[in-house]
């Protein structure tokens, strides 16, 4: 055990090998280490958070898209390290997620180091499952000390344990929490620095299905253990909620409210960030003197940081009702009646909050689906959310339809426009379950069907300081992460079509007045490397009746979708770029065969709206799925499938409507 | 599928070599050394897995392990052995000189060693067994408890439930008083034999 | 991996991991399953078969469903799937196929 396994690992007199830490700065390998284990819904993580609060450092597993926590505990001078492992009903694990805290309690993995100890946490009200737990750890030999959580719980529900009978039984150290008030682990924390003096039992349970059964019973059994009743108040409440009727109709109130607070609530605070922003670019470009720099720092830069922090509201917003959700345990209710639905696209009942969300917002949406176990679910989901009809795809959508039927059109009593908005929405949905539907058959041949099974825990109070770190965690994760590839894209983009610089002399030849803004960047367009390369894809887009100038507007948009609207608008030199309507109306096509006719015709139009509908049309998003798939393969494929996707309906579209009109 | 394997945990006991295996209560019917065991258990004497003694309490059964082995390498064969005797009762023996009342004496013993005693000298009392005949315990609270009505329903209930989930068919338990003039006894932890 | 013979304290043991295979708790009982029971019925677990998924009949084990268990059919989705049992003193969701792996008899008297 003193071999030096190369650059990353150092060896302590123990045995004990570190694990290569770029992900983990300030991981401490003198400092001793533990790890929480516990099955989901057992306190684990309110406990973690109780014991390292804000101290806890993310990264990732290595070679897996599992987030890692790891904390620092200070008890009087001494300090210790945290792991909180994600939670899992069984060593034998059957996800990633649960592989990982297999491995790292596998004191023979090659790379993962085992920690110095484990603390277990046991909810007192399921303890004849989690015993079963409890067995197989107490199995690896390592030091364990019991954290039993949630016993006013079970004696609130007359449920009953005799707390020293019951370490008496298991051979280790039993605490019990009820609230992870910081107040009330002063106990525990002393304990944890101490792991080197737990007791160990004399023979680790057997781990034999039958003979761990006996073991259970027989330690539930000379521990006084009374089962709980049911929770009356979780029944009672279910009772509505899980109504075949009344609990689908509060469920669809809850998810309207749900959805309306992302998408209501956040804009206020996004308008005021972008207007922060606005100003901040205004200042940039008043003050500074050369203007393709001050045009860089305030649309470049600027620009594209205000991009990335104008999504935090949003993201924010959604992981505090999700985690409200979560830990309050109504999610799995929600999932619980959604799931027959999801099932028919291959997903399962979770898989519908992050759908739901993504119609805000794919980002946040498609961070959502790490609420899903199955990591084929989870790729599957995060290759339909894009589908759904994002907000970013409104302004858009009101432009062209506005272009094609106005506003007093009619289809029997109801608008027109509106007719076509909700269709829009329609179609969004049923392909975001489609193509998830497709995903997730592929998915299947890399391996069996994750067995679906969901706990329905009790009603719970949801721990604020939990909900804030998670909230904390999901927003730091997408500066960091997200943030690069929304700014590098918004440079590069920025690039494309500011560049190559014209002098006022060579515009002033050309007949443009220099100081009509809505020309000068109108010829700044037309000239621009985005015009060269809207120009070289021509053929491409050709059969679907677009012209170079909607391809610069479908490259410019690649940033983010409503940056659509702008690019049109400045293209078509209209006066006001942010509503070009007008401008556009008057375009006419070049060249070619309809040289001379308008460019928006009606099949142009839905051509243009059906292409929106499905071309993944963010590099927000993109990056996002980079993040949260854990590499490039599946943005990469997701942005190929649904261009040629978009392709192809845009071109069918656009024979029926040039058909019909 | 073959009937339920019979619940045991072992616990440990001061002496590392010796193990409680905590029972079924009313496994066995009876306590002390039994002068014959099953052949499971036979055998593992026989191998020298398992040494002498064995005890047999209302709830446990204690075992040592024999010299130069380890419970981590044999506990699991132990187990299973302990496991496929309980499931005969009939063929253990109880010692030569057992009789009827052993097992209720034995159990009331054991509630007296544990929390109860140690309530009960908490609060400053003495409680002693006067006699144990025909499923019924006598008990004498002195010290603390004589004199204060609270105290002796306390201790008595205490006692009584502790004794019953060790000896299920208990008739119940009558608690004197002792006199308060009377200097405190120590507990009366042997048998006594009329 | 081996379960290497004791050592001084306080050195860490190697010990065998959980075992997979599913055949030492499947009891092929012919007759009904979780999926048979109607809401409030309950049951006694028998055994779990699961011959395509031995991970995921452990899995059921792990969760709860051993032989002998009490179960108890609390309610199904409104569109009849997935449905809701009391088990080891929780509530647990399963699709009808899974709860097709787990055998039951009628309730011990």
């Amino acid at each position: 055990m003193g071999e030096r396994r190369g650059a990353g690992f150092v060896t302590l007199d123990s045995g004990h090998c570190a694990v290569p830490g770029q992900e983990l700065r300030g991981l401490d390998e003198q400092l001793p280490t533990l790890a929480l284990v516990g099955s989901p819904n057992s306190g684990k993580t309110t406990l973690f958070n109780a014991l390292t609060g804000l101290r806890a450092k993310t990264g990732n597993y290595p070679g897996v898209t599992v987030t890692r926590y790891v904390g620092r505990v200070a008890v009087h001078d001494r300090e210790l390290t945290l792991e909180d492992l994600p939670g899992t009903y069984s060593l034998a694990a059957i996800s990633p997620d649960e592989q990982v805290v297999a491995d790292v309690l596998d004191l023979d993995h090659p790379t993962l180091a085992t920690p110095d100890a484990l603390v277990v946490t046991l909810d007192a009200t399921t303890l004849r499952r989690s015993l079963n737990m409890l067995a197989q750890v107490l199995a690896t030999g390592l030091p364990v000390c019991v954290v039993l959580t949630f016993t006013d719980e079970l004696t609130r529900r007359q449920g009953s344990i005799d707390v020293a009978a019951f370490q008496r039984a298991v051979g280790v150290p039993v605490l019990t929490v009820t609230s992870g008030r910081r107040q009330e682990l002063g106990p525990l924390r002393d304990r944890l620095v101490d792991w080197s003096t737990w007791a160990t039992p004399a023979l680790p349970p057997p781990t034999e299905p039958a003979e761990v059964v006996s073991w259970i019973e027989s330690v539930l059994s000379s521990s006084g253990y009374v089962l709980p009743q049911i929770d009356r108040r979780t029944r009672r409440v279910d009772a509505v909620l899980l109504h075949p009727v009344w609990g689908t109709l509060v469920f669809f109130a809850a998810m309207f409210v749900f959805f309306q607070i992302i998408f209501t609530l956040a804009s206020p605070v996004q308008g005021w960030l972008e207007n922060l922003f606005g100003f901040l670019s205004t200042q940039v470009q008043d003050h500074v003197g050369n203007r393709f720099l001050a045009s860089f720092l305030a649309d470049g830069i600027i620009g594209g940081v205000g991009g990335v922090v104008a999504f935090l509201p949003q993201i924010a917003l959604l992981f505090v009702l999700i985690s409200i959700m979560e830990a309050s345990g109504y999610m799995s209710r929600a999932a619980f009646l959604m799931d027959r639905v999801m099932a028919k696209a291959g997903l399962e009942g979770r898989a519908f909050v992050a759908l739901l969300s993504s119609l805000a917002c794919a980002i946040p949406g498609i961070m959502a689906t790490r609420t899903l176990p199955s990591m084929r679910d989870r790729i599957s989901t995060m290759m339909g959310a894009p589908l759904m009809t994002c907000s970013a795809r409104l302004p858009v959508y009101v432009l062209l339809v506005g272009l094609l039927v106005s506003p007093s059109d009619r289809v029997g009593p109801i608008g027109a426009q509106g007719v076509i908005m909700f269709a829009l929405y329609v179609v969004g949905a049923l392909s975001a379950m489609a193509s998830a539907w497709v995903f997730s058959r592929i998915g299947r041949r890399s391996g069996p069907l994750l067995p679906f099974y969901m706990e329905m825990p009790p009603y719970r109070m949801p721990s604020a300081r939990s909900v804030g770190l998670a909230v904390w965690d999901a927003c730091r994760g997408f500066m960091r992460k997200v943030g690069k590839i929304i700014l590098a894209t918004t440079v590069v983009l920025w690039v494309l079509l500011n560049v190559p610089v014209h002098s006022n002399a060579t515009m002033a030849a050309a007949g443009v007045d220099v100081h009509d803004q809505a020309a000068v960047s109108a010829y700044t367009i037309d000239h621009s490397a985005a015009a060269a390369v809207g120009r070289f894809v021509e053929p491409v887009f050709e059969p679907l009746g677009f012209d170079w100038r909607i391809n610069v507007g479908i490259l410019a948009s690649l940033s983010a979708r409503e940056v659509f609207v702008a690019t049109m608008g400045q293209v078509a030199a209209a006066d006001n770029p942010d509503k070009p309507a007008e401008g556009l109306k008057h375009l006419t096509v070049q060249s070619g065969p309809r040289a001379g006719e308008r460019l928006f015709t009606p099949a142009v139009l839905a051509a243009l709206l059906v292409f929106f509908l499905y071309a993944l049309q963010c590099a927000s998003t993109i990056g996002v799925l980079r993040r949260e798939s854990g590499s490039w393969k599946w943005p990469a494929i997701a942005f190929g499938y649904m261009f040629v996707v978009a392709w192809t309906m845009a071109f069918l579209t656009g024979l029926v409507v040039g058909a019909l009109t | 599928m073959s009937a339920p394997l019979v619940p045991v945990h072992p616990e440990a006991t001061d002496a590392p070599e010796v193990l409680r295996w905590v029972v079924p209560v009313g496994a066995l019917g009876f306590v002390g050394e039994p002068s014959r065991v099953p052949a499971p258990l036979q055998d593992l004497y026989a191998a020298g897995v398992l040494a002498a003694p064995t005890v047999v309490e209302p709830a446990a059964v204690l075992l040592r392990i024999g010299a130069g082995r380890s419970w981590r390498d044999e506990g699991p064969s132990v187990r299973r052995a302990l496991q496929a005797a309980l499931a005969r009762p009939q063929d253990w023996r109880p010692p030569a000189d057992a009789s009827g009342d052993d097992v209720l004496r034995a159990a009331a013993e054991e509630v007296l060693a544990g929390e109860v005693g140690d309530f009960v000298d908490g609060h400053g009392g003495v409680i002693e067994v006067l006699d144990v005949a025909d499923d019924q315990v006598t008990i004498q609270l002195g010290g603390a408890c004589s004199g204060c009505p609270a105290s002796g329903v306390t201790v008595q209930s205490r006692f009584e439930a502790a004794l019953r989930r060790l000896y299920p068919q208990l008739r119940g338990v009558v608690a004197h008083e002792a006199p308060s003039s009377r200097r405190p006894r120590l507990i009366q932890l042997l048998p006594t034999r009329h | 991996m081996s379960i290497l013979s004791v050592a001084t304290a306080p050195q860490r043991r190697r010990a065998r991991r959980a075992d997979v295979p599913a055949q030492s708790v499947v009891d092929v009982a012919t007759g009904a399953t979780l999926a048979d029971m109607a809401t409030g019925q309950s049951a006694r677990v028998l055994g779990i078969e699961a011959p395509h998924d031995p991970a995921g009949a452990r899995r059921m084990f792990d969760l709860g469903f051993v032989p002998g268990a009490e179960v108890r059919m609390v309610r199904r989705a409104p569109l009849a799937d997935p449905v809701v049992f009391r088990v080891a003193g929780y509530d647990i969701a399963l699709r009808r196929e899974q709860a097709r792996w787990v055998s039951v008899a009628a309730p011990a008297s």
